[in-house]
């Protein structure tokens, strides 16, 4: 049987420009959130977890013309071309596909302090895409998904569609968002946003916590008895919509408890290690994520949120808390919920408040978004 | 698998129509907004939430009526086989660019939540989804044009990798110059117009 | 008050973009949220923004939304009593 399983990854994040430095970081506690003042022109003071730019065009400096492109375009970049110092496929073939993933792209050019010279359709996603792609050489129209906060596991899953199809031999998934005054002032109209760093799941929490960050996935396809030993294989996955609300969550965990539902259909949960929950730490959204699992008879899996680290990173998420989960899975170690203290959810999760060993070879991983999108993803590390 | 293209449904400022036939009138009003309430007054819809979308949601919301319109979906009420994929060039551009209008001028900082929420272009298949009660598989994509092949890829392994019995797809693109939607429901099994890639880039371009 | 809850029915059918519906058609004591002008949680943020805009009030603490857009007249009577503009 053919499985889809990764082959390389790279995480940008405050917590570094590789999956190696995030996780080293993530493994000692240490929080990228720090407090800000007028940054992006945002009036007051508030908390997200930012890239050290300065670092990262000094970097992309070395290997490209740094003016060529935007913050988000070099970002992206960045992590492709980290990702693929691991592996030697060829990422101009015409078998290699570009699925990107954001939420908002280049949408700072729309600020007019910022447009930086960019023709105003550089604004546009395909064309931020399209730099991206013809970056690398590689002469396929990359696939954009844009949607919301699912965005990266809905990229992943399409990937892995994609290679089952056979059309592709690899596909390297790609996303990320940079921060903006649009971004921040927009979760700020929804009051959405925590005056500390976030708290996932917690009694106290009171809203999430925004960052920047891109991953990189490149996804192989192969017989399951010839891939390399510890792969990570994508198993199954699914989204769903709640068809509640454009923005609030449904208080039945509809869409999330289908998506979960499905992606564990053939699943023995007996070898469920963890689930890697959206967990942004708002009232509502922690709420309907325990309404969902209790709902998919999950409440006694261990669960956790990786968003107290680096923040909500938007269409990086699904792919950098992917990275993070396999990373788990291949050290045997369970992340604890960095911000969590007391359980504050109506259901009896078990919260994962402190790293601890496991046995089990499969983890979940979901996310939901506005629009009333919910998307789940089951890992499996193969011996 | 054999899928086909069971219904279609084309919506332009001066131009309404299933399956290539015009479904109403609609005369030259002076601007998109206009057109697209005209659109929905003409159709006889009653859905007071269509009034406080933008744009871009309400020409998906009057697409999906038209395409759903006396089809077998209103007689299934646990939608989570009915997908939705839909696509579009400028994203959520023209929701962005007048959300931006409310944050460029310090003096008169007024960030608006109702228009923030619609600068996802994604929002357009949470609309969707509420009115019908749909749960199943869905995806935005964006392209620089209508992409037959992606379309095709992506609807064919739904239908092959999940439970999806129905997809709602197409093209749903709003920018300032101008609007138009093109969707399609598919199914399996034949009928007048099969599922390829042929047959999406002949619609699209002659709807 | 009259005058103030006459502009304040004018500026909320403008602002949530409540169609068909005409100042005369809401009734002061009546619920704005759930079964009366069935507004939902992005209307509660908007009228926090127009409280701001219109009125010069912040309100901190969303979860006062609630209480105080509970009518037009609680409405009304929060602006007149905190009102800066």
């Amino acid at each position: 049987m053919k499985v889809v399983y990764k082959i390389a990854d790279n995480i940008i994040s405050s917590l570094g420009f590789t999956t190696a430095e995030n996780m080293a970081a993530i493994r000692l506690g240490q929080s990228g959130i720090v407090l800000h003042e007028n940054k992006f022109g945002i009036p007051g003071p508030f908390q997200s977890s930012v890239i050290d730019f300065d670092k990262l065009n000094a970097d992309f400096s070395l290997f490209a013309e740094l003016n060529q492109y935007t913050d988000f375009e070099r970002l992206i970049i960045s992590s492709v071309h980290e990702a693929a110092t691991y592996t030697d496929i060829d990422l101009s073939s015409s078998e290699t596909l570009f699925v990107l993933s954001t939420t908002k792209g280049n949408v700072s050019l729309l600020d007019p302090k910022l447009s930086q010279g960019f023709d105003a359709e550089r604004v546009s996603l395909w064309a931020a895409a399209n730099e991206i792609a013809t970056f690398f050489k590689n002469p396929n129209t990359p696939v954009i998904v844009s949607q919301a906060c699912i965005s990266g596991i809905s990229a992943l899953l399409a990937a892995k569609m994609y290679l089952e199809s056979g059309k592709y031999k690899h596909v390297v998934v790609t996303g990320g968002d940079v921060l903006s005054k649009f971004i921040v002032s927009g979760f700020q109209s929804f009051k959405a946003l925590s005056p500390n760093r976030c708290k996932p799941f917690d009694a106290l929490r009171d809203g999430l916590t925004l960052g920047e960050g891109a991953a990189t996935i490149i996804l192989s396809i192969a017989d399951e008895n010839l891939i390399p030993a510890n792969s990570i294989v994508i198993k199954a996955g699914a989204t769903s919509n709640d068809a509640n609300h454009i923005s609030g969550p449904s208080r039945t965990g509809e869409g999330l408890c289908r998506a979960i539902t499905h992606t564990l259909k053939d699943v023995d949960i007996q070898n469920l290690a963890f689930i890697n929950a959206h967990g942004t730490a708002t009232l509502y959204n922690d709420e309907m994520e325990a309404i969902a699992i209790s709902r998919a008879g999950l409440e006694h899996i261990p669960v956790n949120s990786l968003k107290g680290y680096i923040g909500h990173t938007l269409g990086a998420a699904g792919l950098i808390e992917t990275i993070v989960c396999s990373h788990s899975l291949l050290n045997l170690k369970l992340i604890r919920t960095l911000g969590f203290s007391n359980l504050g959810v109506s259901k009896n999760l078990n919260i994962i408040a402190e790293t601890t060993g496991f046995k089990a070879t499969e983890c979940l991983k979901t996310a939901s978004g506005f629009g009333g999108c919910n998307a789940a993803v089951l890992i499996k590390k193969y011996n | 698998m054999e899928l086909s293209i069971l219904k279609y449904c084309t919506i332009l400022p001066l131009e309404v129509g299933i399956n290539s036939q015009k479904l109403i009138d609609v005369e030259v009003q002076e601007s998109l907004e206009k057109s697209l309430v005209q659109t929905y007054r003409n159709l006889g819809l009653e859905y007071l939430k269509f009034f406080k979308m933008d744009n871009l949601s309400k020409l998906a919301t009057l697409a999906a009526e038209c395409l759903l319109k006396d089809t077998e979906l209103y007689a299934i009420t646990d939608n989570d086989n009915v997908a939705v994929v839909l696509s579009n060039a400028s994203s959520s551009l023209v929701a962005d660019a007048k959300y931006q209008q409310t944050i460029n001028d310090p003096g008169n900082y007024f960030p608006s939540p109702a228009l923030f929420v619609y600068t996802l272009p994604n929002i357009t298949i949470g609309e969707i989804c509420i009115k019908h009660k749909i749960y199943g598989e869905n995806i935005f994509l964006i392209s620089q044009f209508f992409n037959a092949h992606t379309l095709y890829l992506h609807v064919n392994e739904l239908f092959e990798k999940t439970n999806t019995r129905f997809c709602i797809t197409g093209w749903v693109e709003c920018n300032e110059a101008t609007y138009e939607a093109f969707l399609m429901l598919i199914v399996k099994g034949e009928s007048d117009n099969v599922l390829d890639i042929k047959t999406l880039e002949n619609l699209y371009k002659n709807k | 008050m009259e005058a103030l809850i006459s502009e304040l029915k004018e500026e909320i059918i403008k602002v949530l973009n409540l169609e068909g519906v005409k100042p005369e058609d809401i009734d002061n004591d009546a619920p704005l949220f759930g079964d009366g002008l069935g507004l939902d949680s992005i209307d509660a943020l908007e009228l926090i923004v127009l409280l701001e805009k219109n009125y010069g009030i912040k309100l901190e603490d969303p979860g006062k939304g609630r209480e105080i857009f509970g009518s037009i007249n609680t409405f009304a009577k929060y602006i007149s009593e905190n009102q800066k503009k």
